[in-house]
């Protein structure tokens, strides 16, 4: 597959174009990584969802002048955490900087959208953005419970 | 995606499978808008089959709200998988929603 590389079991780089239709081969490479690191349900959902939701901003927001972009993913599954880094050279953009949706409205005052970096803030452990030479790179990790892996880095 | 339709009486009984990801939730959004005027009394939504909802997803099941309140239906969403129940968790919706543990109850309560 196109832009896609498994680096040994517990590595992922995902190259993604500026398109809706690349979250396709995102869930499918998420759910082929959390199966070679023996992720549980649980944990490829909340990796699938957090990148998701931060590859689906830079898509509808990172670009305005158009025109096709690459966007990197790395991935990777250490000892009781997981480690996301989503680079892209679109505009400046600091998740960290995005105010808390409120999510006790009635129906009739809730906003459409909001609630995707709400929900990576939820799910990730730790965030960090920095902007480098023209390129957002933010790093998500994901801490677990080491039980939950089931073969985790035995040699 | 497969969308699997089923008339119960006056109510529809919706049942996507897969994934509501940014992609994939134009598809029940283009089935909620087909029987958007087919005159149902209520609607089930039936989450069973569904593993995973993002924003986007859930963008698709406010819309389905605000539609059967504006036709004056009732909509049920029923059968969430924990992962999908964190989802309307952490984003209020489980506040804003009717949620049911199975399809066959909501449905039982729109006859």
């Amino acid at each position: 597959m196109a832009g896609y590389e498994q680096r040994g079991p517990h590595a992922l780089k995902l190259r993604l174009m500026n398109r809706m239709e690349e979250l396709e081969k995102l869930h499918e490479a998420l759910g082929r990584f959390g199966g070679a690191c023996g992720f549980t349900e649980d944990q490829v959902f909340r990796v699938s969802l957090a990148c998701e939701e931060i590859v689906m901003n830079i898509i509808t927001y990172g670009y305005p002048e158009g025109g096709e972009h690459e966007i990197v993913l790395t991935a990777e599954s250490l000892p009781g955490e997981v480690r996301l880094t989503v680079r892209d050279d679109g505009r400046a953009f600091n998740p960290l900087e995005v105010q808390t949706p409120d999510t006790t409205l009635k129906l009739d005052e809730r906003p459409v959208g909001g609630l995707g970096i709400h929900f990576v803030r939820r799910l990730m452990d730790e965030i960090r953005y920095s902007r480098e030479e023209g390129i957002n790179i933010l790093q998500l990790t994901m801490r677990h419970e080491e039980e939950g892996m089931r073969n985790e880095h035995t040699p | 995606m497969n969308i699997h339709r089923e008339r119960h009486g006056g109510a529809l009984l919706l049942r996507p499978e897969g994934r509501m990801d940014g992609v994939r939730s134009a598809e029940v959004e283009r089935a909620l808008a087909e029987v958007a005027d087919a005159g149902y009394s209520g609607i089930v939504f039936d989450m069973s089959a569904i593993g995973y909802v993002s924003s986007a997803g859930l963008r698709v099941i406010l819309m389905a709200v605000k539609q059967a309140k504006s036709k004056q239906q009732r909509i049920l969403f029923a059968g969430p998988s924990p992962q999908v129940r964190e989802v309307l968790e952490m984003s209020g919706f489980l506040s804003l929603l009717e949620v049911r543990d199975s399809a066959a109850a909501a449905m039982e309560e729109l006859q």
